[in-house]
């Protein structure tokens, strides 16, 4: 588990902190208020971004710089199109819910482009998506089972209100505070 | 080099003792509210106040041995964050929420940043809108042991439609469910709020502190002359409220309003906490003015009680913003301050308005497609209340109620009839469509719109209020309790709005039943079967 | 609703937190161009999203409902938020200092606000979603700019070791977002 860290620390551009940011808050856009949310959001975005990253690979070479942003852009956008489309066709039903999200699906597949580098494209977009959607599950599942005490919509333990605050907005953002301050503590003290 | 510069925030406190003395003389400024609402609401005050101060205290104590900071527990301004944050609490909360309500105003608020003279909050205020958010039930539930009688009968006509409610004597009630004065106020219900006496004693209903306007003021009187807070922040911030409500509805309105719902305790305990001040007293004064205008916004498009803490949160928020274009030392030059000061306060005025601007515009959008989703809804949710009608006609009766009557026939006789009436909620009107059968029992419920605060009334939508409904008698009535015969149980911590409610279901049958129109055109569809 | 905050603080949090750069470093005449620029990205936001939202009002009316072609909106309107970016950068050399080095924050910001109001307001008039995209740059860059200044406030605090930098600002945003989640609940329009 290590090794695939420290392996993707160097390989993605992780070295840059404004990126690091970035890239830390994608989960956070996305609602992950039930484990299911969070699996169709986060498998949304990475088949996004893993389709425009398998075009933008082969193109790359041949773009002169100042397009670059915004033949990007425009690839993501098409692929949000049709992936939009495709899920309204298939389920009317649930498009209505996820309408609202897919400018951040769209806005989150162009932050995950950002962290390949040019070199070695598909290899490293394949790596980022499942460290992405492992990491936006895993907090959809703690959030649903601290906030609602369900999974996948089974009723596992009672409510405490308290921890219902998770499943409101500020309850991510105190989690992330802790979180963040428990890997302070855990890096110094591996240091 | 053997003095170290010690560089750090507002307040520059010296030494502890300043810290304590200071404090001291708070806790003694609190102390007549302190017993006001200990002869209020009894032994339930008296456990609050205490598990609220030991509880912040040993939080603080808590933190500062497990990161190795110095223990400052003995400043005191723990014991004070507690009795404030009890002051905010209605008297009847659980003994859990005051501690949870302790670990944020403590661990979250003030130690996470730095301990005191860091928190950019007040304390007691966020542990309060979170408590609300966690625990809405229990924050909003304001009935009370009342000690005295007279408070009892005042009580009581507050809330006329609980006369009804268990057909108890005056002298047996003991748990009143308070709709607290200010929602009288909001619906200027003048006539039935407490005298002016006891809004300024305090015989009214509330949250632990707020009820006693003439025990704050001593208080306040207290601080002033020992000169620990200045006049500015409380004056400029009740005189703005004052005036605002005297323009907006006349001189009582306005006396009222700074009377009740926790304006005196905001003014003059809470607004003028040292670290979430702006430093100058421009910034001071800019800070009460606009605390004073967001409260009174507050007050006008809703009666929720804790609108002042959400104001002062506010503000709050905004005073580094404050600070930075008041406070213009460093950039040099008075006119350069006086052109910031100017901007900072367009940015405030547009702030509110703003984001008052991006909700009503969304709520405009959204508003006209909600509209037409409801018209469809009605036409098939008619057939759903009323089971055995193949056909519904709209009969007009002109007597300028504002209901709808939809005569529901099948094989042309009469089966039944939906009545489709407005009613006054807690927030704002209610939509509901009430189906009534040929032997005049209610055969269910359906909420066309309303704009009931979620978590609470809201929660009337819910099929397991609505089904108790179903095949019942009228008149109904409604109670805290397990429903019995004639009886409806209240949506948990709304009463006003189950009472809206069960009103107007009552009000639709009663019209059906009795009016001699409807009986004429029922009798022209062949009577009932 | 309660998705429109979260959305919101977030953009500002992101917003604030790349602007800052951790607020580790702190030499004091930075703390003061920190906000100037805080001030700046949120002007040329508004600008930006302002004139592509006009642009994309005529080209979805005039052009694509003509043609049947809806399902392209998206496409277009981020095309045109880049067009007009980039044309900024040429023509007002002022800013392109943080044109340059904020690129790709403003383009995310302007992209997911753009298409948020498209999602909200697909038909209504110009003014609406002139309004809207007007409205919703100008809470987030308030709210940045709060941030900005809270933030600024605990350079010298004595926060403990594991929550400097990053958590901190996390907490601030949870603050926020518990005010103003309860200020529009309470006032219901």
């Amino acid at each position: 588990m290590l090794m695939l860290v420290k392996k993707a620390k160097e390989k993605l551009r992780f070295d840059d902190p404004i990126l690091l940011q970035i890239l830390m808050l994608c989960p956070l856009i996305s609602l992950t208020n039930t484990a299911i949310n969070s699996l169709i959001m986060g498998g949304l975005t990475i088949i996004v971004f893993l389709c425009s990253m398998i075009i933008i690979c082969k193109i790359q070479t041949n773009i002169p710089a100042q397009l670059y942003l915004f033949i990007r852009l425009m690839i993501i956008a098409s692929f949000t199109t049709i992936v939009a489309l495709i899920f309204q066709a298939f389920n009317f039903e649930m498009y209505k819910q996820f309408e609202i999200f897919i400018p951040s699906i769209m806005v989150n597949s162009f932050i995950l482009s950002l962290c390949i580098k040019k070199s070695n494209g598909l290899n490293d977009s394949v790596l980022l998506s499942g460290l992405f959607l492992g990491c936006v599950f895993i907090i959809g599942i703690f959030r649903e089972i601290l906030g609602m005490g369900q999974l996948f919509g089974k009723q596992i333990t009672t409510i405490y209100n308290l921890t219902s605050i998770l499943s409101l907005a500020p309850g991510i953002f105190f989690l992330f505070a802790i979180g963040l301050g428990i890997i302070n503590v855990l890096k110094t003290k591996i240091n | 080099m053997h003095t170290l510069l010690n560089v750090s925030s507002s307040p520059h406190m010296r030494d502890k003792n300043t810290i304590q003395t200071i404090m001291l003389d708070v806790i003694i400024a609190l102390i007549p509210v302190i017993l006001t609402s200990i002869y209020y609401f009894g032994n339930d005050a008296l456990i609050l106040i205490g598990v609220s101060v030991s509880s912040c205290v040993f939080f603080e104590y808590i933190w500062q041995k497990i990161f190795g900071q110095k223990v400052t527990v003995l400043d005191l301004s723990a014991v004070i964050t507690g009795i404030l944050l009890a002051f905010n609490l209605p008297s009847q909360v659980p003994v859990y929420t005051v501690v949870v309500g302790a670990f944020v105003a403590i661990i979250l608020v003030k130690q996470c940043f730095g301990g005191i003279g860091q928190n950019f909050l007040n304390p007691a205020l966020t542990a309060r809108i979170f408590l609300l958010l966690v625990y809405p039930v229990q924050m909003t539930d304001f009935s009370a042991e009342i000690l005295t009688d007279i408070s009892m009968d005042i009580v009581a006509s507050a809330t006329i439609e609980n006369d009804a409610v268990t057909g108890a004597t005056t002298t047996e009630i003991d748990l009143l469910s308070g709709a607290t004065p200010l929602v009288l106020l909001d619906n200027n219900d003048i006539e039935n709020l407490p005298s002016m006496i006891d809004a300024m004693t305090g015989n009214i209903t509330g949250t632990l502190g707020e009820t006693s306007a003439l025990a704050i003021l001593l208080g306040g009187l207290y601080l002033l002359y020992k000169q620990v807070i200045t006049w500015h922040i409380p004056v400029f911030y009740i005189g703005t409220i004052f005036i605002s409500a005297t323009l907006y509805g006349g001189l009582t309105t306005g006396l009222y309003h700074i009377m009740l719902g926790g304006v005196m305790l905001a003014g003059v305990f809470m607004l003028t906490d040292y670290t979430t001040t702006p430093m100058t007293v421009k910034g001071q004064i800019i800070f009460a003015i606009g605390a004073g205008l967001l409260t009174f916004v507050f007050r006008v498009f809703s009666a929720y009680p804790a609108g002042v803490s959400y104001s002062i949160l506010f503000m709050n928020l905004a005073v580094p913003l404050i600070d930075r274009f008041v406070y213009n030392r460093v950039f040099g030059g008075e006119k350069r301050g006086i052109k910031e000061a100017l901007k900072l306060g367009m940015m405030m005025g547009i702030m509110a308005l703003i984001c008052a601007g991006v909700l009503s515009i969304v709520n405009f959008v959204t508003a006209p497609i909600i509209q037409g989703k409801i018209s469809i809804e009605e036409n098939s949710t008619l057939f759903e209340l009323n089971f055995y009608a193949e056909e519904f006609v709209e009969v007009a009766f002109d007597d300028g109620e504002e209901r709808q009557v939809f005569i529901g026939t099948s094989n042309g006789k009469y089966v039944g009839a939906v009545v489709k009436i407005v009613s006054q909620g807690y927030v704002g009107p209610i939509d509901m469509l009430v189906g009534i059968d040929n032997e005049n029992l209610v055969t269910g419920i359906y909420f066309l719109s309303h704009t009931e605060s979620a978590r609470f009334g809201a929660n009337m939508v819910n099929d397991d209020f609505k089904n108790q409904f179903i095949n019942r008698k009228t008149p109904l009535i409604v109670t805290k309790t397990e429903a019995k015969d004639n009886e409806i149980s209240i949506v948990a911590g709304s009463t006003i709005t189950t009472n809206a409610v069960v009103s107007a279901v009552n009000e639709a049958v009663e019209f059906i039943k009795n009016n001699k129109n409807v009986e004429d055109v029922i009798k022209s569809f062949g009577g009932w079967q | 609703m309660q998705e429109l905050i979260l959305l919101f603080v977030t953009i500002s949090l992101i917003n604030s937190i790349v602007i800052t750069d951790y607020l580790e470093e702190c030499p004091s005449v930075r703390v003061y161009k920190k906000m100037e620029v805080t001030i700046k990205a949120g002007c040329v936001i508004s600008f930006i999203l302002i004139v592509s939202s006009v642009l994309f009002y005529a080209m979805y009316n005039f052009v694509l409902m003509p043609l049947n072609m809806e399902f392209l909106r998206i496409v277009v309107l981020t095309v045109l938020i880049v067009w007009v970016a980039q044309m900024l950068e040429l023509i007002l050399p002022s800013i392109q200092f943080i044109m340059k080095k904020y690129m790709n924050l403003l383009l995310i910001n302007c992209i997911l606000m753009g298409l948020i109001s498209m999602t909200i307001q697909t038909e209504g008039t110009l003014i609406q979603l002139v309004i809207l995209n007007i409205s919703s740059s100008m809470t987030c860059s308030i709210i940045s700019m709060i941030i900005v200044a809270i933030a600024e406030h605990f350079q010298e605090s004595n926060i403990i070791a594991p929550l400097r930098g990053l958590p901190i600002v996390f907490m601030i945003a949870g603050f926020i977002s518990l005010t103003l989640l309860g200020f529009v609940t309470v006032v219901q329009l």
